[in-house]
């Protein structure tokens, strides 16, 4: 019980910082990141190459910085010169984009599956309440817990966050007020992509890399982001939680059922509040 | 009475209009219908089967253009029709014992009918997350089939058995390239024929308004819900028209053809082809598996290009062939008057 | 008179924010009604709400005899209640004729004579996104006429209008409650327009209904030269 309650929460959080990347994103950008899944695997891969050489952390740290770089120039080359354009037309150049991004890492790393170790002093099992649990799952929990807080922390507290949020609610309305909507923009969106990559390296030692081993969660994330209200952290975070854990409990109690269960809970959420947990009642 | 008396110049001129535009779809039919039957014979035989292959995925494509054109929403899980269809059937026609011509009805039925029930559920939502659902739903379909164990194979697949004739065809030349090419051919141009049918029709303005602007047509007294479930329902019905062809001239159904990889692409194909007239993305699934079949040099590495052309088509031409018909025509007409001048 | 819209303690939030709060109005049949006050006094959400586009946290809302409180908007307008928006909300990518077509179809009406007072007959077959401003205002007024309604809601109708244009929507608002025996409501910064042509004004400020009266009766009100005319010269 108590197994598949942490497997849930360690799952959830990877989610929350996944979700909170797209979330970001879509707040400024009103566009969903088709890419992001793509970007989570290229920072998994990333952080697999660059430890050997830095460690374990300073992997970590080099997949968010990586995949920001990646999100800055997304912001520069497609979401800024596409802003005036329809939304649907971006949504598909980020496709595009998750089309090249996956096979340029096949192209780099090959379609055979790597492992990457935790770090050496979180290799081995912990004892929680009397059960033996892997204690970097552990920390992929603190971690997920952390990069929460400090986006809060970052778009509550900061001078750079007040704009972001204001950017959010309205980007013209704000550039007028003299804030540098680009350099919001380009900020936002880089930080958005480093989530995204910091996510991909932190679940790196906990499966086997593979090109496509961002579409399954993926797809989970989108389905977080739906049932959240699409634009709302608090919304995503709870429906993480909720997803993490009928994931978790889901594979031990009807495993053949696991990728339909998080449609379960959407379409009920959705029938119930059409706009997500988070969103707006519609008349 | 009372409308011809209020607009009598207008009426008068659309009917005008309307007839040049029945003649002008009318010599492009039967411009259509002679490339079909005549191509077999022309074109090579790799060409041809690499076309009939086309059309079918050009049903997948007609729906994703269908509902992108009439709903304004992508649609990243198109191929769950295309696929479920092709299951439906096959199963049907291979366990049920009914005759393969009730199995059809009854799996396009059917499909249709579970189609209906998810436009009910996302058709609710803010047209963001469609895409984001279409996906998801898509993902989750291919994992059920590449699980499921047993009669349908897994990941594997499963043939289907087929009778000797099907509608009294026999199945053998309807598993043959050149028949099942004229077959597509006769089909798409008049399921071609049937969506512009449709584009004018009461519904499909309505449509095209919500489209536009749901909240103004909510405001000119029409319910825009059924609508846009509706819009769903047809798209993919023409998905899985498309999987059920496409499942009888093979033969075997795998989940492969249920994957979101495949849904990705009816999207490129609806995108590069236009979504603005119902022929688009018929063009674009062509387009799209004729250079495929010259590319094969690429191997594994087809993402990378396809992706490449995809962001450089949306960012350059998002109208797609379409628009690129429409501007030639128009530029043609335009020194055409300037010659008559 | 008949009163065809009873409003009573009606409240609206955006969030946090009470847009209305208490409203109750009356309306009679056949007249004219201006809303006025600030920017952000609830006119445009008192619209909303009676409308069916907002719906209220509190109050109820009777049209024509009935509770219309909690239906669609689709509804409300299918019993006869039409409104235009401050923002024009029109069909872009289809030409008049196919959205005038459209609207008159629901209601199994005929939109010439609304075509032709409304000067758009000229333009059927031209996609609404290609007509001028002063065009796109009026189909938007088009859209909202169809089907003769007996309550019709304006959002500042004169807004960006020329003088000429101004003063012939006034006439023509005037010609229709003469003819179609029509209830006008709207919202109007331009004062001219909504003195010349109210039978009666309701003053908003802060959510709330501060004055209510002949045109004449609420220009000299004090509370509504503090509040409003005071305000802005």
């Amino acid at each position: 019980m108590i197994i598949q309650l942490l497997n849930g929460l360690v799952y959830g959080g990877l989610l929350v910082i996944l979700s909170s990347g797209l979330v970001l994103i879509f707040g400024l950008r009103q566009v969903v990141n088709f890419a992001h899944g793509a970007f989570y695997t290229l920072g998994a891969y990333v952080a697999l190459s660059v430890s050997a050489f830095v460690g374990f952390w300073g992997a970590l740290a080099a997949a968010f910085v990586a995949l920001s770089v990646v999100g800055i120039a997304l912001d520069r080359f497609c979401f800024r010169p596409l802003q005036n354009r329809p939304h649907a037309v971006v949504l598909i150049i980020t496709f595009g984009l998750f089309l090249i991004v996956t096979d340029l890492v096949q192209l780099v790393w090959g379609r055979e599956s790597y492992s990457l170790l935790p770090p050496p002093d979180f290799t081995g099992p912990v004892d929680v309440f009397g059960t033996p649990y892997p204690v970097y799952r552990l920390v992929v929990l603190a971690l997920a817990v952390v990069a929460a807080v400090a986006l809060q922390a970052w778009l509550r507290l900061t001078r750079i966050g007040l704009h972001a949020r204001a950017a959010a609610t309205d980007i013209v309305a704000t550039g007028i007020q003299g804030v540098n909507t680009d350099r919001v923009g380009a900020l936002v969106v880089g930080v958005g992509c480093g989530l995204a990559g910091l996510a991909g390296a932190a679940a790196a030692p906990l499966l086997a890399l593979t090109p496509s081993m961002g579409d399954a969660i993926i797809i989970d994330s989108f389905v977080v982001m739906v049932i959240g209200g699409l634009g709302s952290f608090g919304g995503s975070i709870v429906a993480a939680a909720l997803l993490g854990q009928i994931q978790a409990f889901g594979a031990v109690y009807m495993p053949s059922l696991t990728t339909l269960l998080p449609f379960v809970l959407m379409a009920a959420v959705l029938v119930i509040r059409p706009t997500g947990l988070a969103g707006a009642r519609i008349s | 009475m009372v409308l011809e008396s209020s607009l009598p110049l207008p009426t008068r001129q659309a009917s005008d209009s309307s007839r040049s535009r029945a003649a002008r779809w009318l010599v492009w039919s039967v411009l259509a219908v002679v490339v079909t039957v005549l191509a077999p014979t022309l074109c090579s035989a790799r060409v041809i089967a690499v076309s009939s292959q086309a059309l079918m995925f050009g049903f997948l494509a007609m729906g994703t253009g269908f509902i992108h054109k009439h709903s304004g929403l992508l649609s990243f899980g198109h191929a769950v029709w295309f696929g479920l269809a092709g299951y439906s059937v096959g199963i049907l026609a291979t366990f049920s014992g009914l005759p393969i011509e009730l199995a059809i009805a009854i799996g396009l039925v059917l499909v249709v009918a579970l189609a209906a029930l998810v436009a009910m559920v996302i058709m609710r939502s803010p047209g963001i997350a469609f895409s984001m659902l279409t996906l998801a739903i898509n993902v989750a379909v291919f994992e059920l089939f590449n699980r499921m164990r047993g009669a349908t194979g897994g990941a594997d697949g499963f043939s289907i058995a087929l009778p000797e004739t099907i509608f009294g065809v026999p199945t053998t030349s309807l598993q043959s390239p050149q028949t099942m090419f004229v077959i597509m051919g006769i089909t798409t141009i008049v399921t071609v024929g049937a969506l512009t049918l449709f584009e004018r029709s009461h519904l499909g303005q309505l449509t095209l308004a919500i489209r536009e602007n749901p909240e103004r047509a909510r405001f000119i007294g029409y319910d825009i819900y059924w609508p846009r479930v509706i819009v769903f329902v047809i798209s993919a019905a023409l998905a899985a028209i498309g999987g059920l062809l496409f499942t009888l001239y093979t033969g075997f159904v795998s989940p492969e053809v249920l994957g979101f990889m495949t849904s990705g692409q009816a999207m490129i194909m609806a995108m590069v082809g236009g979504t603005a007239a119902a022929w688009g993305p018929v063009a674009g699934a062509l387009m799209f598996f004729l250079v495929r079949d010259r590319v094969t040099f690429l191997g594994d590495h087809w993402m990378l290009p396809l992706g490449s052309a995809l962001i450089v088509v949306m960012a350059v031409w998002p109208t797609g062939l379409v628009g690129a018909a429409d501007f030639v025509s128009r530029r043609i007409r335009g020194a055409a008057r300037r010659l008559h001048g | 008179m008949n009163t065809i819209l009873e409003v009573d303690d009606l409240a609206v939030r955006y969030g946090g924010v009470r847009a209305l709060d208490g409203v109750s109005v009356r309306l009679s049949d056949g007249e004219i009604r201006g809303l006025i006050g600030p920017n952000g006094s609830g006119k445009s959400t008192f619209i909303d709400a009676i409308s069916g586009r907002k719906l209220p946290a509190s109050g109820r809302i009777r049209l024509f005899g009935q509770e219309v409180t909690r239906l669609s908007a689709v509804d409300r307008r299918l019993r006869g209640l039409s409104r235009s928006f401050q923002r024009t909300s029109i069909f872009p990518e289809l030409t008049v004729r196919e959205q005038m077509s459209l609207a008159a179809r629901r209601f199994g009406s005929d939109p010439g004579e609304i075509l032709e007072a409304l000067g758009l007959a000229a333009h059927l077959e031209s996609l609404a996104n290609q007509l001028g401003y002063g065009e796109q205002r009026r189909l938007d007024l088009a859209l909202a006429l169809v089907g003769s309604p007996k309550l019709l809601l304006l959002d500042e109708p004169a807004a960006g209008l020329s003088r000429a244009e101004s003063l012939a929507l006034a006439d023509m608002l005037r010609a229709l409650v003469r003819d179609a025996g029509t209830t006008v409501c709207l919202v109007e910064h331009d004062m001219d327009v909504i003195f010349g042509i109210s039978d009666s004004v309701t003053v908003f400020d802060t959510g709330r209904v501060i004055a209510e009266g002949e045109p004449k009766a609420v220009r000299s009100d004090p509370a509504v030269r503090r509040a409003y005319l005071g305000s802005e010269g």
